[in-house]
Formats: C-alpha cells, structure tokens, sequence
C-alpha cells in the first residue's frame, strides 16, 4: 500500500506522524544549511581571481591555473611532505598516548586518584594555544627553563626553537601534554561500559591483569579506536596552524612550514584570496580519498566501518 | 561567502546588544551622527562666506568653517576613537573637526574588537559606501579602486576646490610622482608628511652609558660595531638584540654597502645602483661579505642567539635586564628602553647611532626615502558620495592641508591643548601633559597617534616619543644625501606584470628569509651561495627583475 503512494504524499504522512521529531532537527538542520553548506558555493573563487568588491559572480575566471602553479610550487609540495610528517607523527605518538592512558587509569583503583589524574591531564585541553606556545617559547630560549636542564646534565645553552631538529619534539611533546588527557574521555566512556562478567569469567580461568586487559579491556575499544583512526585519516592533510604559527621561523621553515601556513603566507598576508581557496580545496579532496580509503581498509580488516 | 554570514552574525549581534541596551537608552556606539553641531559653527573666527563654486571664480582660497549643510560619513579606523568615550560626540577632536570646517560629520568605525583590516575589505563587499574612506591605503591600493569604479577621480577639481592639498603636492617632483598615478590623475587625498624626519623611522640603537664607560665613539663602520660590540660582550656580558623581524629590514646591511638584509613582501630585493640600473640584492658581492659578517658577530656570541625568535616585547626585557648592549628597532622601542631605564633607576641611557656606512666620512649607501614624504594612508571619495555633494565633500578633506587643519590635525586647539613656546614650536599644555592615558591620550586632541588627513608635523612625533628619541632620528637621517638615494618608485603595475610578479615574489621572500636566517645560524653554509642563488633564478628573480625594471622606466618617462 505504501509504495502506491507517491514521495511526496509518504513525506507529508511521516511529518504528520513525526512532527515534533521534524521540529527538534531544524536548529541542526539551520546550523549545517548556513555554515556548511551555503559556504560551499565560495568554492568556486578558487577558479577565478577574485576580488572582494567585485563579488563571487563579477570576478574574473581563470580555470585551472591557481591549481596549475600550485601543483608547480616547491614550498606547497614541501608543506605537503611536512604536514603528512607531523601527522604520521602524531598517529604514532599522540593517538596511542590518549589509549594508553585510559587503560592505566581504568586499572587504578582508588577513585580520588583517578578523579585527580583525569582533572589534572585535562587541564591544558582549556590553555590557549597562544599562551602555550608564548610559555613554550620562552622555556626554549637560552636562559629559559628547558636549557636550565641541558645545562644541569652537562649540555650547552642554546635556542631550541631556531633548530630544525627540535621542531618535531617540541611539537608533538607539547601536542601531547595538550590533548592526551581530553582524548582519553571518550574511551574511558566506552570502558565503562564493557560487561563485568566476562572479568570475572576470566578471573575465574585464572587471567592476572595483564591478560584481562589484553584480551578482554584492548579488544572491547577497538571499535571506538578504529572510529577514530578513520576520522583521523580523514584529516591527514589538514593541521591547525596556529601552533605552528607561533612556534616555526624562517630558520626552521624546512620542517616545519606546513600547506595551513603555507596557505595563510599566500591567502591572508598577501590577501590572494583565490589561492589560498584553491589550496584548501585540493585539500579536501585529498582528505576525502583517504578517508574512504581508511574506511574500506576497516571494513576490509574485520571492523565496522563508519559508512 | 563567509563574510556574509559574519556579516549577518555581525549585525544580529548589534541587533541582540541595541535591543538589550534600548531600555538604558545607549546608542549603537559605533554609528555616530553628529547633528546640531551646526548652531554653533559661524560663531569661531571669520565670518562664513559664500564659497560655493558656483561662480567658480574664488580659487584664491577657501574659508573655514563651510557654508554648507552638506553631511559626510566618514570610515576610518585611524582616527579612532579614545577609549574615555562611549560616542564620537563626546570627542573633542572629532566635534573640533566638525566645528572648524562647518561639516556635519557622521564617523564610522569598526566594531570594537574588529580588526580594521578586515573591517575594510568587508566594506567594499557592501552595495553602498560611506562618502569617505581613511585607511591604509596606497597608491597602488586606490589605482586597483579607481579601476574597479569604485572612487571618484578627483584630478579636474583639486586645483580649485582643493588648493592647498594641491600646493602641498607641488613641494617636490618625488612628491607629486609619488600621490599621483602613472597617467597623472589624483585619485586620493594622501596623509603626507611635514619633512623626509617624520619617514625614518628605525635605525640602530646603543648603550650611550657604556660607550661613555668604555671611552668608545660612537660606531659607524661594520668595523667599529664589531669592535664595540666585542668590549660590551667582554665587560657588560651583553650582546646585540633584535626583534626576528628587523632581519627583513635594512638592519646592519649599509655597513657592508648593500641595500636590504631580508625581504618584506618584495620590500628591499631592489635597489638602483650608482648607474640608475635596478639590481637584486642578494645576487651582490657585498651582500655576501654582509651575510659573512652577520656569521661572524653570531659565531662569536655578539648576536644574542634569542633574536632570531624574539619579538618587540622579549627585546624590552632583554635591555631591561642589561642583557642587551645594541639594538635596532623602531622609535618606540627607543623611547620604551629609556622609560624602563627611568622606571627601573638602571642608570641605562639608550640613544640612535648613524646608519651604518662603509667608511667614516662616507654617506651611508641608503636611506629609506618618505617618497617626499607621502605616506600609505590616503582618503578616497566614493562613488557613493552624490556628483552634487563631491565638491563639498573635496573642500572639506582640504582642511587638513591648510595652515590651521594642520595645526588642528597635529596638536588641538590653541591655549587649551598646546601653546606655542618662543621658537614658535608647539607645546603641549598641562592638560595634555598629565593626562593619565599618557601617550594614548592624543587620540581625545589630535584624532590619531599617528597620520591625519593632512599632513604631520615633525614637533608632533617630537613631542609623542622620549627626548632622546628625537636625537636618535636625527642621527638616523645624518648625510642623508638624495643623489645617493638608492631608493627607486615605479610605475604601477600591469595586471599581467603584477601576476607574474607577486607569485613568483611570495616564494622569494620566503626563500631569502629562510636563508639568512641560515646563513647567520650556520645551518647553511655560505660557501655554498651559488646554490643560493641558483635557486633564487629557479624561484624567478629574473623575471621579477625584468618586471621592475619595466615599471622602473615608465615611472621615469613620466
């Protein structure tokens, strides 16, 4: 009976149905409509030269070419290498920190001290990052705190934030410090919810702890920690630049000159609107493919995918 | 598309703050209309005359206030309102300004907390514009206007309704070529400067204290700094300091007789060499043996190894803690130094020094030259502003060219913001002086710490920095010597040459930054320049030359 309806007569029954249920999406429903939707239409600047008072529609087209002298450009494929770097950085060391963090406190059986250690590794998530990197950068100067301590083991002073070497540290230590705490929630929501009869079943067969958490705590995250591996994926080629902004200079642009700053040198201080639209949205095209290619690779590994 | 949506964002937040404020009856603080203002106008000096252009015979000069009742908007984030007021009407140097010129004003502003940049380029998205726009914008910016339809051109009335911006273009041929587009036309009003004083604006700054100390003159060869910088090392402990920044200016490079350390936005890759040729920089000898230098000074702990990453602050608390010896950097710092110093009783005097030069005697190998004084700032009439309304609106942005809009401009009003002391120079009165804003207090009677529409005077930077400030820019201007200006202006640039340009000229200047930040830290080894510049031709140097060079000639075939 229902498919001799037509759609518009099978919406107009369901809304009657449901109408309330229609009426809580529309504040979500708004909220994508305006700000990630109609944004969408700006896109096409990336094909023109385009000039603010001139509007989207009046500014002249020019194809392809913005992508053309990108793709030719060596400190757009250098800030691709560098962002990829970072990024591969960080899944390996960033990503399993919040993991391992969540199965030590799970193990911790006074719950003031967990209380504590949870509060106390959130906190950064709530600091600036301009306040961080301010803090940072006066630890690296060569009477600052960080030099104080290769001088106590017999190093010398020097400044670390103008050496190629130290950007990767620095960055990915204070990356950590920053978010490992905050990433930590939502796997320690999933652990409470693992059933405690399989521990006592495996007690019962005589598993010490270690095992628990190997066969039993590690494989009941693995959904939430494949979820977020192919959300992670899927940003690859994007990185927030403020960090970086304020942590790189000229001395170590080789490692640290990423496509997010690359593209704000281009598209801010030099006001070319239209390249910097074209970067980001080479960008997102590239993340789209990764992301459906982590995906499938889930999928394909055993896990559930996330569509 | 996004200005859009922050521009409806922007205006339901208004919407939400004056329905929230109605019941207080607060104004929307950043729209300020400025009405009966009038009533009082024709009662200060001269009587109001019929000046209107309909005879179009009294070219001879233009009395203020107007006879007008025409209204102008204003935008502009320069001459800013000063945080003792809610509203424009409360301001004494904007009711002033209404007052002497016989104008309704009605100011615009950004938002508070808006950044102006930003605020501008939203402007020009709109559909209509205020009649006047005040911003950072050069001549380059106001051609790009002018072609888009945007502004008026104002060349067939600014010898007649305008008569003493149009004798203050006339002061030298660099001036009028500088304020005026390459087919001659005047597109805006620029905000000038009294003399070439007011445009040097940084130079290198030294311990006067320690040099006395020490029985050392003051430095003037690569050579001589060196020297005085090893003996500050070797008894204070303190090195060379700068901002990270300054390594993109001309810092220590006349020393070593080349134009520019770094680049900024193309600033300093050229110069004209002692034939009028236009040359690169970096691709000079000289400049290597400047690099050289730099290396030294840095291997030999003379360059504080913080500078590569230190801002202006991190500079002051540096020389706060006589940890720093020398300096380069802008005038406030200088002033900032010695108020320190005052505060802190460290017995610290800091002064300027000369621009480095080659040899004593010698003038240095360059000074930035003001463009003969015409600065970035400018006021453009728009298109939006009526055909009828123009001429008004013209006399109206002459004011600040004449004899009392400068005065007006630079130091208020007479008796009560500033007297004038037995040189005729002006000085501030006690109101001024012992304002709790300090320095901030100009806003409330000069509009602006820094540029009005008009011209600024020499004795208002004098008056806004320290004492010894003022002697550090007459140092930095010392032999300033015009026929060895290698300071060189062009023509604007086509749209295609402008491509070409600025592409290629964003990978260079991140390349030379780079660079010579490596050059100096050692992690690229200066035996290895051909490299450097071998990839500055991959990276297109040539063809910005070639650019240049073009415009360079079309600008001198004027």
């Amino acid at each position: 009976m229902n498919k001799d309806m037509s759609f518009g007569a099978r919406v107009a029954r369901d809304f009657r149905r449901n109408k309330w249920k229609y009426f809580i999406i529309i504040p979500a429903l708004v909220y994508l409509i305006l700000f990630s939707y109609k944004p969408m239409y700006g896109i096409v600047i990336a094909f023109q030269n385009f000039k603010p008072h001139m509007g989207v529609w009046k500014s002249k087209w020019v194809g392809f070419q913005h992508f053309k002298s990108m793709l030719t450009d060596i400190y757009f494929l250098r800030g691709m290498k560098n962002t990829i770097t970072i990024n591969v950085l960080s899944l390996l060391l960033d990503f399993p920190a919040a993991v391992l963090l969540a199965l030590t406190l799970n193990e911790v059986r006074s719950s003031k001290i967990k209380r504590t250690v949870q509060t106390i590794t959130y906190m950064p998530h709530f600091i600036s990052s301009v306040v961080i990197c301010g803090m940072v950068s006066s630890f690296c100067q060569s009477n600052g705190l960080f030099n104080s301590v290769i001088e106590f083991f017999g190093g010398e002073r020097s400044n670390l934030l103008i050496q190629s070497k130290y950007f990767y540290p620095i960055y990915i230590g204070t990356q950590i410090w920053q978010t490992t705490g905050w990433d930590t929630i939502i796997y320690l929501a999933a652990l409470a919810g693992i059933d405690q009869e399989q521990y006592e079943a495996a007690r019962m067969d005589g598993a010490g702890r270690l095992r628990l958490m190997w066969h039993i705590t590690l494989p009941s995250l693995v959904p939430v920690i494949s979820m977020l591996l192919i959300l992670k994926m899927g940003k690859m080629l994007s990185l927030g630049s403020d960090k970086i902004l304020l942590l790189y200079q000229p001395a170590t642009y080789d490692v640290a000159d990423v496509i997010s700053t690359y593209a704000y040198r281009r598209g801010i201080v030099e006001a070319n609107y239209s390249y910097s639209t074209a970067v980001g949205l080479f960008n997102s095209f590239i993340n789209i493919i990764l992301l459906r290619v982590a995906n499938k690779l889930s999928k394909k590994l055993g896990q559930s995918g996330l569509f | 598309m996004m200005k859009k949506i922050k521009r409806l964002l922007a205006l339901a937040l208004s919407v939400a703050m004056v329905i929230s404020l109605v019941a207080c009856g607060t104004p929307d603080t950043t729209k300020t209309t400025e009405a009966d203002k009038k009533t009082d106008a024709p009662t200060q000096g001269g009587t109001p005359e019929g000046t209107e252009a309909s005879t179009g015979e009294e070219e001879t000069g233009i009395t203020y206030p107007l006879d007008t009742d025409v209204k102008v908007s204003l935008w502009t984030a320069i001459l800013a309102l000063n945080s003792d007021y809610n509203d424009f009407s409360e301001s004494p140097y904007h009711t002033g300004l209404s007052k002497n010129t016989g104008v309704e004003i009605e100011w615009l502003a950004p938002m508070a907390g808006q950044n102006s940049t930003d605020a501008y380029n939203l402007l020009w998205t709109e559909k209509t514009f205020p009649d006047v726009i005040y911003h950072k914008q050069s001549l380059k910016k106001v051609g790009q206007l002018y072609d888009d339809g945007l502004i008026w051109d104002l060349t067939p009335y600014i010898e007649q309704y305008a008569p003493d911006y149009w004798a203050a273009l006339q002061k030298s041929e660099t001036l009028y070529k500088s304020a005026t587009t390459s087919d001659g036309k005047i597109l805006a009003f620029f905000a000038l400067r009294e003399t070439d004083w007011g445009a040097v604006s940084y130079g290198p700054q030294i311990r006067k204290d320690w040099l006395d100390e020490q029985k050392l003159e003051a430095p003037v060869t690569l050579a001589d700094w060196e020297n005085v910088l090893t003996v500050f090392k070797e008894k204070y402990n303190a090195t060379l300091g700068f901002a990270s920044a300054m390594l993109k200016s001309v810092f220590f490079a006349p020393g070593a007789g080349c134009y520019n350390t770094g680049s900024n936005g193309g600033d300093g890759v050229f110069f004209k060499d002692d034939n009028g040729e236009i040359q690169c920089t970096y691709l000079t000898p000289e400049w290597k043996t400047y690099m050289e230098t730099l290396r030294r000074w840095y291997v030999n702990g003379l360059i504080d190894p913080d500078s590569l990453t230190m801002n202006a602050a991190a500079v002051r608390t540096k020389a706060a803690n006589n940890q720093i010896g020398a300096s380069y950097g802008v005038m406030s710092q200088l002033t900032n130094f010695n108020t320190d110093a005052e505060t802190n009783k460290t017995g610290a005097v800091w002064t300027g020094a000369v621009n480095l030069r080659t040899e004593a005697g010698k003038p240095p190998f360059n000074i930035r030259g003001g463009g003969g004084g015409v600065t970035g700032s400018s006021a453009v009439i728009t298109k939006s502003c009526s055909e009828e309304k123009l001429i008004e609106v013209i006399k109206f942005l002459n004011y600040g060219y004449t004899e009392e809009g400068f005065m007006y401009n630079n130091f208020g009003t007479l008796g009560d913001t500033y007297t004038l002391d037995a040189n005729g120079l002006a000085q501030w009165t006690d109101k001024v002086a012992n304002d709790p804003q300090g320095q901030n207090a100009l806003t409330k009677y000069t509009g602006s710490s820094s540029l009005p529409i008009g011209i600024q005077a020499d004795q208002f930077l004098k008056l806004k920095n320290h004492p010894l400030t003022a002697g550090a820019v007459d140092l930095w201007i010392k032999d300033f010597d015009s026929e060895n200006n290698h300071k060189f202006y062009t023509a604007e640039l086509t749209e295609e040459e402008s491509l070409i340009y600025t592409n290629r000229m964003a990978n260079i200047d991140t390349y030379v930054n780079e660079m010579v930040q490596k050059f100096i830290l050692g992690t690229e080894s200066l035996d290895n320049i051909d490299a450097f510049y071998k990839q500055l031709e991959t990276l297109g140097i040539n063809e910005c030359l070639y650019v240049t060079r073009a415009a360079y000639a079309r600008y001198e075939a004027r």
